[in-house]
C-alpha cells in the first residue's frame, strides 16, 4: 500500500515587487508582505543581507562577514519591529515575523 | 538589507529500486559508503530501527508551526543531539532507509554503510511552515558537519519555479546560499523536484541552480497504478517510465526510481512510499558510493559523472530526456578506469559489400585536444551481439582507426558506440574502394562523412525529421539507415514522397537498442518507384528515443555516395 503525507498548510506564496530602501541601499519587498502585516499585524518574512564582495573568501571569513551585517541591520531593531525567528551563520540573512510598527519605520525611509 | 519576502511553506515529497541503477554491483565491489557522511533534511528518523543501528551521529530539529510555537520533539523551536530528530511522521525514515538502511529489517539502501546526520525540518503532518527552518537545517550542516559529503531534502515548497530559481525571492536567495556554501566545502545536495504533475515547475529548492533536482521513474513493471494522492495514475507502468506526478523543467537534473518504493518504516518495520521523494534518496546514496571511491572527486565532478552515464530516459509527457542515474557507470567514470564517460554515436560503420560491386570499408577519427590520455572502448553493434575494442587517444594528438569494424573483427555494417574517459572529437568516413582492375581511378576510393551523435541528438517519440534530396532512378540511387542509440526499443515509421509533395508510400521499422536498419532503394521497394529524381522521406518516431534517420545518394556509375543528414 502506498502511503502519503498530509499537508493542511496552505501558505501565501506570491512574489510581487515592491521596493523598499534603506538610506544605504534599497530593498526589495516581495508581494503578500504589506498586506500580511496590515490583515495580521505581522509578517513571516525571510530577509536577505547585503555582504561584502569577497567575504568569502574562507568559511569563518563569509561567517564574520555574515554576522556583522546581521548585526548592523538587527542592531537598529526592537522587538516590536521584527520578532527574530532564526538567523543564519553561512547564509547572510536572518527569519521573522516583522510587525507594522516596523513596516511604518521602513516606509518612511523609501527612497 | 538586500530583500524581503514572505516565507513560505510547503511539504515533503511523497514516495526492487537498487538494483534497477546497478546500486547492489557496486555494493558487490566493496563499494558501500563506508566512512561517508550523509545527511536527510526530513521528518527525523526511527532512531532505535535496526536497519539504522550504530549509523547515526548526530541529531538536529528546527521546527516552528504556523502560531510559532515550536514543534520539536522537546516542543521548542529548535532541538539538539540524540532524540532531536524523532520521526513523527515516517517520512524521513523511508527516505534514510532508501539511502543507507543496513538491510536488517527493510532491504539494503544505496549506501549501507553510511553514517547519517538526521535533521528534523518537517512536522507530525509532512509539512513545513516556512522555508527558514529548512535553510536553517542546511546552515546547522555547514556549520557543524562540513565533513557531510550528500545532503538529501525530500521536500519542497507549494510555489514552483521554471527554469532555476536562485533570484526569485528572499527565500530562494537564501537556499542557494545555502546550497552554494555546502558545495563550495564539497557538500553535494539531492533535492525532489516534487509531485504535482507539472511538466513546465519544479519546486524550491530543486530548482536552485547547484542543487540537483531529481525526478521519479518506475522501478518495474507494477501494472496499472493510481496515485490518487497526487491526483494522478498511470494505466501502464515499466522500469524507467516517467511516474505521472514527476514535477519536470529544464531545472530537472536526474531521473531514479520512486515508485513503489519499500523501505524502513516506524515502529521498526517497513515502508511503502511513492515520490520523487523516493527518487532524490537514491540519487544521494549513489553520491555517498561515489565519494567513498573516489574521496578526492569534487561536487562538480560526481555530479558530471551521474549525469553523462545515466540511462537517457525520454519523459512520455513532454518529450524532454533526462538521465536515469546508473552508479555503476558512474563510478566507472568517475574512476577513470573504464572509458564509459561519455559516448559518442556513428549510425553505420562497414567493413561490407554492397550494390553494384561495391566494398565499403570506416575510417574512424578522434580528436584528443585536452591534456589528458582518454581511454577508449569501441563498441560495434552487430545483428550477433556487441563486438569491442579498447584503445586510447594521447593528450593532444589524432588517431585514425583505419578499417574500424575490420579491427574489431567483422563483416557487416553496424552502429559504432565511442565510449571515451576524457572528451574526444569524433569523425568517420565511409567510403567504396574502387577494384584495382577499374578503367577509372583504380585503388582509388569514394567515400561519404557520417557524424557522431550523441543519444540526445537523435529523435525522441513524436518527433520527425525529414531526408531532403533522394534520387532513385538510372543514374543514382538512394539508401535509408535508421539507428537507434535510445536505451530501449523505438518504432519508427517513414514516409516517402515525391517532389510534388505526394505521399507514396510508408513503411514501419522496428528498432532494438544499438540496431542499424537500412532499406536499399526505398522508393522501388516500397513503393514500386523507378524514376525518383527529386524524392524526400519524413521520419517520424512514436515511440524510443535516441533515433538517428541517414541517407545516402550513390552514384550507379562510380559508386560515388553522398551523405544526407535528416533535417529536423
Amino acid at each position: 500500500m502506498t502511503l502519503r503525507l498530509r499537508f493542511t498548510r496552505l501558505l501565501p506564496v506570491l512574489t510581487l515587487g515592491v521596493l523598499w530602501a534603506t538610506p544605504a541601499r534599497p530593498a526589495a519587498i516581495g508581494p503578500g508582505v504589506a498586506e500580511a502585516i496590515a490583515g495580521q499585524g505581522h509578517a513571516r518574512v525571510v530577509v536577505m543581507l547585503h555582504v561584502p564582495e569577497g567575504a568569502a573568501a574562507s568559511r569563518a571569513s563569509a561567517m564574520d562577514a555574515v554576522a556583522s551585517a546581521q548585526a548592523q541591520v538587527l542592531g537598529g531593531l526592537t522587538t516590536s519591529d521584527l520578532q527574530l525567528a532564526t538567523h543564519w551563520r553561512v547564509v547572510p540573512g536572518f527569519g521573522g515575523r516583522l510587525t507594522a510598527r516596523a513596516s511604518r519605520s521602513w516606509a518612511s525611509t523609501r527612497s | 538589507m538586500r530583500r524581503i519576502d514572505l516565507d513560505v511553506g510547503g511539504r515533503a515529497h511523497l514516495a526492487v529500486s537498487v538494483p534497477l541503477v546497478r546500486g547492489n554491483v557496486v555494493q558487490a565491489e566493496g563499494t558501500t559508503g563506508q566512512g561517508v557522511t550523509v545527511a536527510i533534511v526530513d521528518s527525523g528518523i526511527a532512531g532505535s530501527h535496526a536497519d539504522f543501528a550504530g549509523k547515526i551521529i548526530d541529531e538536529q530539529c528546527f521546527c516552528e508551526d504556523a502560531s510559532g510555537y515550536g514543534c520539536c520533539p522537546n516542543g521548542m523551536t529548535s532541538q539538539s543531539g540524540a532524540g532531536a530528530a524523532r520521526d513523527d511522521n515516517g517520512h524521513g525514515t523511508n527516505v534514510a532507509g532508501i539511502v543507507a538502511s543496513k538491510g536488517t529489517v527493510s532491504a539494503k539502501g544505496m549506501a549501507p554503510n553510511a553514517r547519517i546526520v538526521a535533521v528534523r525540518v518537517l512536522e507530525a503532518d509532512g509539512g513545513f511552515n516556512s522555508t527558514s527552518q529548512v535553510v536553517s537545517g542546511l546552515d546547522w550542516l555547514a556549520t557543524y558537519h562540513p565533513e557531510t559529503q550528500v545532503v538529501n531534502m525530500s521536500l519542497g515548497t507549494n510555489a514552483r519555479f521554471s527554469g532555476t530559481c536562485d533570484n526569485a525571492t528572499s527565500w530562494t536567495e537564501a537556499f542557494a546560499a545555502a546550497i552554494d556554501s555546502l558545495r563550495a566545502s564539497g557538500t553535494l545536495s539531492t533535492v525532489s523536484a516534487g509531485n504535482e504533475s507539472d511538466l513546465q515547475a519544479i519546486a524550491v529548492p530543486a530548482c536552485i541552480s547547484n542543487a540537483i533536482a531529481v525526478g521519479a521513474v518506475y522501478k518495474a513493471n507494477v501494472g496499472p497504478y493510481d496515485h490518487g494522492w497526487a491526483g494522478c495514475s498511470d494505466a501502464t507502468t515499466a522500469a524507467n517510465k516517467v511516474v505521472c506526478f514527476s514535477n519536470s523543467s529544464t531545472a530537472l537534473d536526474l531521473l531514479a526510481p520512486g515508485s513503489p518504493i519499500i523501505s524502513s518504516g516506524m515502529g521498526g518495520g517497513t515502508s511503502t512510499y511513492s515520490g520523487t521523494s523516493q527518487a532524490a534518496p537514491h540519487v544521494a546514496g549513489t553520491v555517498a558510493l561515489l565519494a567513498q571511491a573516489v574521496p578526492s572527486a569534487t561536487p562538480d565532478q560526481i555530479e558530471q559523472a551521474l549525469a553523462s552515464t545515466g540511462v537517457a530516459v525520454t519523459d512520455h509527457r513532454n518529450g524532454r530526456q533526462t538521465p536515469r542515474i546508473d552508479a555503476k557507470a558512474a563510478l566507472d567514470a568517475l574512476k577513470g578506469s573504464s572509458p564509459t564517460g561519455t559516448s559518442l554515436w556513428i549510425p553505420v560503420a562497414s567493413h561490407d559489400g554492397g550494390a553494384n560491386n561495391s566494398q565499403w570499408r570506416t575510417d574512424l577519427g578522434m580528436l584528443n585536444t585536452g591534456a589528458a590520455q582518454s581511454n577508449v572502448d569501441l563498441r560495434l553493434y552487430t545483428t550477433s551481439g556487441v563486438k569491442t575494442k579498447s584503445t586510447f587517444v594521447p593528450a593532444s594528438t589524432q588517431s585514425i582507426v583505419e578499417d574500424v569494424v575490420g579491427q574489431i573483427g567483422h563483416t557487416g555494417s553496424g552502429v559504432l558506440e565511442v565510449r571515451f574517459s576524457q572528451p574526444l572529437r569524433v569523425t568517420s568516413r565511409t567510403f567504396n574502394l574502387v577494384s584495382a582492375t577499374a578503367a577509372c581511378t583504380p585503388r582509388g576510393t569514394f567515400g561519404q562523412s557520417y557524424e557522431a551523435y550523441r543519444v540526445q541528438d537523435g529523435l525522441s517519440a513524436g518527433q520527425s525529421a525529414y531526408l531532403a534530396g533522394l534520387r532513385e532512378y538510372s543514374a543514382y540511387r538512394t539508401n535509408i539507415g535508421l539507428a537507434n542509440f535510445g536505451p530501449g526499443q523505438a518504432s519508427v515509421t517513414v514516409y516517402l514522397y515525391n517532389g510534388s509533395g505526394s505521399l507514396l508510400t510508408s513503411y514501419s521499422v522496428t528498432l532494438n537498442p544499438g540496431d542499424w536498419k537500412q532499406e536499399n532503394k526505398p522508393f522501388y521497394a516500397k513503393g514500386g518507384q523507378t524514376n525518383m529524381t527529386r524524392g524526400y522521406a519524413k521520419v517520424t518516431v512514436s515511440s524510443g528515443s535516441g533515433v538517428v534517420a541517414v541517407g545516402s545518394v550513390i552514384d550507379n556509375l562510380t559508386n560515388d555516395p553522398t551523405t544526407v543528414l535528416m533535417l529536423r
